[in-house]
């Protein structure tokens, strides 16, 4: 929110994907239901957030998926369930965009990073040293 | 543990930790105790949330290569002991989401 952290979880994928695409496409979708449910939240106490939100991804055929409503051939397998964000974002509600992968703060919880990469997406987590911002 | 060198990442990169491999077998309880706190952890330093997903993975047969990757969490913790989330007061509420999978 803004710039800082206010929901985030790293977890293994309870089911088995085929390609890169399909499990990003599966992590925007449960993305996306955690950012709903920010916004529902949000909103009950007052605060508004202008829909579409962005979600960032770095997979530009994932956001291709969403945005095509045609079945490829090797996308015709993924459950129906998943394809509620193609709803969400022809509603409006979200919208998805490209962020470079270096920009991407979810690297750091989805793999060990060397030195400098790790420090510099810790920052921009929010995860700072105490006594430097008092 | 507490003079332990610091050191700057949570998991070495390229780390491959396996359930099968022949070192020996660590006491359990301790193994999930330190697990357990480290989790507790997690809820102001989200940085360590990885490295502990995947020691976590081990609890059921934990050995001793996977009782040296949690002891370099604590390693880096050792170094990093004063970070946390920093939350200032004129942060706006514009809603951004950020999504990454390996």
């Amino acid at each position: 929110m803004g710039s800082r952290l206010v929901c985030w979880f790293s977890k293994k994928q309870n089911s088995i994907e085929l390609s890169t695409v399909e499990a990003k496409y599966v992590a925007i979708a449960s993305c996306c239901t955690q950012l709903l449910w920010l916004m529902q939240t949000l909103q009950n106490i007052q605060f508004t957030c202008t829909p579409p939100i962005s979600i960032l991804c770095d997979n530009t055929c994932a956001i291709n998926i969403s945005k095509n409503p045609l079945m490829h051939s090797n996308t015709k397998h993924i459950p129906i369930k998943y394809h509620f964000l193609r709803e969400q974002v022809l509603e409006q509600k979200v919208k998805l965009e490209y962020g470079p992968s270096k920009e991407q703060v979810a690297n750091i919880f989805t793999k060990p990073l060397p030195k400098e990469t790790f420090e510099y997406l810790r920052q921009k987590l929010g995860v700072v040293v105490a006594s430097s911002c008092c | 543990m507490e003079d332990s060198k610091p050191v700057c990442t949570p998991m070495v990169t390229g780390c491959s930790l396996s359930s099968n491999d022949e070192s020996t077998a660590v006491h359990q309880p301790t193994y999930r105790c330190m697990i357990g706190s480290l989790l507790y952890l997690t809820g102001t330093r989200p940085d360590i949330m990885h490295a502990i997903g995947i020691v976590g993975r081990f609890q059921a047969n934990p050995n001793e290569s996977h009782l040296q990757a949690v002891k370099r969490i604590f390693k880096y913790l050792q170094g990093t002991l004063n970070f946390g989330l920093w939350y200032d007061r004129d942060t706006n509420v514009t809603l951004h989401a950020y999504t990454d999978v390996d």
